[in-house]
């Protein structure tokens, strides 16, 4: 009997032992400690409104909240909104803003610090607000939380533009936003949002350094995508700039830093077997391009853009550039798979390789072995890696290629100038949810290689203004099946980017965009 | 002696004013664009004219010159591009840990070129001499990132004794300032130990063949003495000349080290610099080289005097 109280007394022991570190297993957030995130270069600024860098995005949202944001099914949500109704036959929008939001200074978010920054946002934007800025009529406070927007014509994009990551209309107190104008803000003291850390120190080519805001007030109702109830687990969040990749998987492997982006897939293999680190695959992330330049030359004639897509392989051109299949896919959709806005429509000229198609469509077009001039950098490998492969895949059909590999910022800057090139590389870095006519990339008609057809612009006039969402996507297929018959440029396919975390890194999500608040680290 | 200084500090002017300006042209010659760099790839075309107008790139060429040159004068180097900040303070925040990681790395080059060439001069044809020439041509063609990236996986990596890479100002304690310092120090004073190894090897000997020599052994010198009394201070003329040299290569930024390392210095200023086309910082970093370069070959010439007392200016 004795013996028997002492198994059941062991048995209970072991029970406890085992249920108390269910507690305090990985799963359960903990508060404190310094996140160390290695970066790939140095942002150009830290004024969220001055740039469309990716890096400047992913560093300066963890400080300035826009009104709205993305969940995870990439569709649009309130952040320092409440919410939004739409008056006057699509022509005023009035939002209803969070109370008790404080700014870094202690300051309360009133609706005049909203106007201020969309205001100075409104004159900044590159990306998407050119296709409603002459529209917007005011801006104004109605009492100290809402907001009205009044157009003169209805737009289908404002609020997407509103959400929208890059270059991101986060909002800074009114004093702040009012005292740049439209300078860029270069004293991290000024740089005042209402996110849930705040800037301390910049030390260019070293460091960011970040640290939580203690009045942070956080969505309730837990995290969802970029937005949703958004917590700082660590006391400090630091960028090290770290621009050699070996030093940042060599560094994260040593624990110097947590996390590190921008690893070349072909670490991949060699990463993962390491227990030292975890590999992050960030999906979807881009697809690698080539774009036509139709002002001028052999690809002004359409015929010549066919023959070109019709020449290409695609599964090949993808697996001999980034190797792994799990780090990229095959797929035409303008769009990527994890956006509401893709779709399937028009993709049959999409990789159907046909060398007799492509060599009548060259004749018909009178082509005699002119040399294709197709800029390209072997600064990244999504340029470079393709160019090679596609100029051989091309020359099989009876293409000339003159392959110039420049450094990145001569292809920048050449691809401006009709003369100089055929066909250049860009790649398409995805963004949630992103509207399809505010990426100048596929659409504008100034944007490098000059796409302009009737059609085209008639649609996404039509896309601008309309804002009924079935009807929008609609209005989106047409222009991906216009995309594809047309060529004004080739997308090879989807790739996706490597990351790498010490296993003790908690919370993190596999997205693009790279935030660090909701992550919890582990000594 | 100051008569020789002074009048070396004044040609100095248009030495350093030629390259400005070769810089300069060339600079604007490079295609690429730093208002697109600065807006984004995907900014609409009149954004960055705009902003092309306003940073003055639109201005002609010799217009823009003249500007940056009267400026100069003024000892303000312009803004920079990129971080919107005077050059002077840009280039002020990079050039401590440059000025540190060469100091270390020249007391490695010299501490290990100079006894090494000595004894392998000295023990000419042993197996000393063999191996420090092995040693030495190894170090010359070792490429600077390989000998990095195999210090880090052994001393970083595999026995964690350093870290990876990073930089910690002195105000954080020297002792920190050190162990982030030691790899890239080491992995460029070894690699230009070398040179000085090779070149001190060659001026010993060229000194060991002279009478005096002969004569410092034939009235009894033990070796040491003639070797470090009478030998080594007559050749070090030469080996001044190298260490200088040396220095002067690694003040005006080893981009190698200090972009593996991670290193806030000069030389990786410099590379993003040309990346982004920031082109007011790479003309100061340029002309800030181009000086060191001769007051550092300035200061060399008057450590001669000192060296060989025959010399007087």
């Amino acid at each position: 009997m004795r013996y028997l109280r002492g198994v059941v007394l062991f048995v209970v022991i072991v029970l406890v032992a085992v249920a108390t570190r269910g507690w305090a297993q990985p799963g359960a957030p903990q508060r404190g400690g310094t996140l160390t995130v290695a970066l790939s270069a140095d942002p150009p600024a830290l004024d969220i409104h001055s740039t469309t860098a990716y890096l400047t995005e992913i560093v300066s949202w963890h400080v300035f909240e826009s009104l709205f944001t993305y969940d995870r099914n990439f569709r649009i949500i309130p952040m320092l909104a409440e919410g939004y109704t739409v008056g006057a036959g699509g022509r005023e929008y009035t939002i209803a803003l969070r109370a008790g939001v404080r700014f870094h200074n202690g300051q309360e978010l009133t609706a005049r610090d909203v106007v201020a920054s969309l205001q100075r946002w409104l004159k900044l934007a590159v990306v998407a607000v050119p296709f409603f800025r002459d529209d917007v009529e005011a801006i104004e406070a109605r009492g100290p939380r809402t907001v009205v927007v009044r157009l003169r014509q209805p737009s289908g994009v404002l609020i997407a533009a509103l959400a929208q990551p890059i270059q991101l209309a986060g909002i800074y107190p009114q004093a702040v936003a009012d005292a740049a104008g439209t300078q860029r803000i270069t004293d991290v003291a000024s740089l005042i949002g209402t996110g849930p850390f705040k800037f301390v120190r910049w030390q260019p080519g070293q460091s960011i350094e970040l640290e939580r805001f203690d009045g942070y007030a956080a969505r309730p109702g837990g995290a969802d995508g970029y937005g949703g109830q958004k917590v700082a687990y660590v006391d400090r969040l630091r960028f090290a700039i770290v621009p050699d990749v070996q030093t940042r998987i060599n560094g994260v492997i040593t624990g110097q830093y947590d996390y590190a982006e921008s690893i070349t897939s072909d670490a991949y293999e060699s990463l993962r077997n390491n227990p030292k680190v975890r590999t992050l695959i960030l999906k979807p992330y881009g697809q690698p391009m080539a774009v036509f330049n139709k002002r001028k030359g052999l690809f002004a004639d359409r015929r010549m853009r066919q023959a070109f897509l019709a020449a290409l392989d695609m599964s090949k051109i993808m697996a001999g550039t980034f190797g792994n299949p799990l780090m990229f896919r095959v797929d035409g959709s303008l769009m990527f798979r994890e956006s509401p806005w893709y779709s399937r429509e028009g993709l049959q000229p999409y990789n159907r390789r046909d060398l007799a198609r492509a060599r009548q469509l060259m004749t018909e077009a009178g082509y005699r072995g002119q040399p294709v001039r197709w800029i390209t950098s072997a600064a990244f490998d999504w340029a470079y890696k393709p160019a090679l492969i596609v100029s051989q895949q091309l020359e099989e059909a009876g293409f000339t290629v003159d392959l110039q590999v420049l450094d990145w910022a001569t292809v920048l800057s050449r691809r401006a100038n009709a003369d100089l090139y055929e066909v250049f590389s860009t790649s398409f870095i995805f963004s949630p949810g992103i509207d399809p006519p505010i990426q100048p990339v596929i659409i504008s008609p100034t944007w490098p290689g000059w796409w302009t057809t009737e059609e085209k612009d008639r649609l996404i006039a039509r896309l601008i203004r309309e804002p009924d969402v079935q009807a929008r996507k609609q209005l989106w297929e047409q222009v991906q099946r216009l995309y594809w018959e047309d060529v004004p440029g080739i997308k090879f396919g989807d790739f996706f980017n490597l990351a790498i975390a010490r296993p003790g890194v908690q919370g993190l999500a596999t997205r693009p965009d790279l935030f660090f608040w909701n992550v919890w680290v582990i000594p | 002696m100051q008569a020789y200084i002074a009048r070396r500090l004044v040609t100095m002017v248009p030495i350093v004013v030629l390259v400005g300006t070769i810089v300069f042209l060339l600079l604007h010659l490079t295609p690429g664009d730093p208002a697109v760099i600065m807006l984004g790839p995907d900014a609409p075309a009149d954004a960055v004219t705009q902003l092309r107008h306003d940073l003055g790139l639109d201005l002609p060429l010799y217009v823009q010159w003249g500007r940056w040159f009267e400026r100069v004068l003024r000892g303000d180097l312009g803004r920079s591009i990129f971080f919107g900040l005077p050059v002077t303070t840009v280039m002020r925040q990079h050039l401590v840990p440059t000025v540190f990681l060469s100091l270390l790395a020249i007391l490695i080059a010299a501490g290990i070129g100079v006894p090494a060439g000595i004894l392998s001069a000295v023990r000419r044809g042993s197996w000393l001499d063999q191996t420090v020439t092995l040693t030495a041509f190894l170090g010359v063609s070792i490429p600077e990132f390989w000998l990095a990236l195999n210090l880090v996986l052994l001393f970083a990596v595999q026995l964690g004794l350093l870290p990876v890479a990073g930089y910690a100002p002195p105000a954080q304690g020297v002792g920190r300032t050190l162990t982030y310092l030691a790899l890239p120090a080491f992995t460029m004073g070894f690699v230009q130990s070398a040179l000085i190894a090779r070149m001190t090897r060659a001026a010993m000997l060229e000194v060991v063949a002279q009478d005096y020599i002969r004569t410092a052994h034939a009235k009894g010198l033990s070796f040491w003495q003639v070797t470090l009394r009478h030998t080594f201070p007559n050749a070090l003329i030469a080996v001044v000349t190298v260490v200088g040299i040396v220095f002067s290569v690694m003040m005006g930024g080893n981009v190698v080290a200090e972009t593996i390392f991670t290193i806030p210095g000069i030389g990786q200023l410099l590379m993003s610099s040309v990346l982004r086309r920031d082109y007011p910082v790479i003309q100061g970093i340029v002309l800030l080289v181009a000086t060191a370069y001769v007051v550092i070959n300035l200061l060399v010439d008057v450590v001669y005097a000192f060296v060989d007392p025959r010399i007087r200016y």
